[in-house]
């Protein structure tokens, strides 16, 4: 898949940009300064409006894009912060997308499903309480599993470190590490960790 | 607010109104409401506003029975109470009071809710699943307020009619069987048909203004209570403008 942005500005601050990328397995998004990248996730998601410019995937306009290719089935947008519907459990925040789709999903059927990427993030707690009583990065553990459980092809995952202590920033890198295996990712992130060896496309902005 | 920015908002107002319509007529479809916002829309709305509505419904339906025997029985004119009881409390009082209440405690908590959702960016995560927050948000709680404040303003009106004849019984020995069959004589179709019509509109301006008035939250949390005043004033302004025009209606109808 390649992407491009042809002199691209946004509401929140892309202004002329242009840029050119393959999403094949993990594409980085390194942005030191981290004034671009989460507004180029957020552009590819749909999510802040285009004031000017294109964005064009496979030489195909993303509106167009996104409406022959089931683009919320496909794609994974993912916050910096482990954004949850505060008025709602943490459960149900988790299977609230997984619902909408599926409304005749069981609590059984979800529970086996959010299992696995639950162990992935090393995270074991009651699921019935409300997102203000948890961590932030517990909550972006669970927004991770909320993405995950849905199967989608492409994560879009902006700044994986943000509001993690040392020890679960090993438990993110880990995990997307064992993600790299199934999933195409494009990354925003303004760590080092995920250039190298890491990532198989850099983009430097 | 300057006059050009006036407008805009009036725009954007009647724009968020057309973009609403179809899916309010279409709870169903593949673009459906949430029974779980629908349900606890009505369950805050509704089923928690019950006692407040009671107490004021009661007292109101009292204290008109009790001013108006003083005024009318010293003419001997006691039928007019019914009439009173029948124009002021059922077409006028249910609606305009119950949507008062519903203003103060659901259009604020409404306006509020869907303003920090916005600074939260809760409505970006509904957007970036595939959730349309109007549907999921404010289609699901028009539905709930709508059908709360019909119910509301019913209660309202059997509570008031009932607080009338508990007042009623002070100052003359009456059975309740022939109070209601009096009242009944006077109670024409048109009451109960503008008592509804008042409580389905006012429900539905209360709610869409607060939902619009929350997501014109643009990123700053202190924009969140200046939008709930406004949710405040403009339902009130439209809640009563409709009122007049609904009862000036139903008085060139008859």
């Amino acid at each position: 898949m390649k992407i491009e942005l042809i002199d691209l500005y946004t509401d929140d601050g892309l202004e002329g940009l242009n840029l050119s990328f393959g999403l094949h397995g993990v594409s980085l998004l390194l942005d030191p300064q981290e004034l671009m990248s989460g507004s180029i996730l957020r552009a590819l998601a749909g999510l802040n409006k285009t004031l000017a410019g294109k964005i064009l995937i496979d030489g195909m306009p993303i509106d167009e894009y996104r409406i022959g290719s089931d683009w919320h089935h496909n794609f994974g947008y993912i916050f910096a912060e482990g954004i949850m519907l505060a008025n709602l459990s943490l459960s149900e925040n988790i299977f609230l997308p997984l619902r909408w789709r599926t409304p005749s999903i069981s609590q059984a059927e979800c529970d086996k499903l959010a299992a696995p990427w639950l162990q992935l993030f090393g995270v074991d707690m009651d699921l019935n309480i409300r997102p203000a009583d948890v961590k932030p990065s517990i909550l972006k553990f669970l927004s991770y599993t909320r993405s995950l459980i849905l199967k989608p092809k492409y994560l879009l995952i902006d700044s994986p470190y943000y509001q993690l202590n040392k020890m679960e920033r090993k438990i993110m890198f880990d995990a997307l590490s064992q993600l790299r295996k199934t999933h195409k990712m494009l990354i925003a992130s303004s760590d080092d960790d995920f250039a190298g060896g890491f990532s198989d496309e850099l983009v430097e902005l | 607010m300057t006059r050009s920015k006036q407008r805009k908002s009036f725009a954007d107002f009647f724009c968020f109104i057309l973009d609403i319509l179809p899916r309010l007529l279409r709870p169903f479809g593949k673009d459906r409401i949430s029974w779980t916002v629908l349900t606890r829309q009505i369950l805050y709305t509704g089923f928690e506003a019950l006692p407040l509505i009671g107490f004021i419904a009661l007292a109101m339906g009292g204290l008109i029975i009790l001013q108006g025997n003083i005024l009318l029985s010293t003419f001997g004119q006691g039928i007019w109470l019914y009439h009173i009881l029948v124009t002021l409390v059922i077409s006028e009082l249910s609606g305009l009071i119950t949507a008062l209440v519903v203003i103060a405690r659901s259009g604020t908590a409404i306006s509020t809710e869907l303003g920090n959702m916005k600074v939260n960016q809760e409505i970006a995560l509904l957007e970036s699943f595939g959730i349309s927050p109007t549907t999921y948000l404010v289609v699901s709680r028009i539905w709930g307020v709508v059908i709360s404040t019909v119910v509301l303003s019913f209660y309202f009106n059997i509570i008031a009619v009932l607080g009338g004849w508990l007042f009623a019984t002070i100052f003359y020995p009456l059975g309740f069987r022939s109070f209601i069959s009096n009242l009944v004589g006077v109670l024409g179709y048109q009451h109960v048909a503008m008592a509804f019509l008042k409580s389905l509109v006012f429900g539905f301006l209360i709610s869409v203004i607060a939902c619009f008035q929350g997501l014109s939250v643009k990123s700053a949390s202190t924009e969140v209570p200046q939008r709930t005043i406004k949710a405040v004033v403009s339902g009130i302004a439209w809640v009563i403008v409709a009122d007049i025009i609904i009862t000036w209606l139903f008085w060139m109808l008859a």
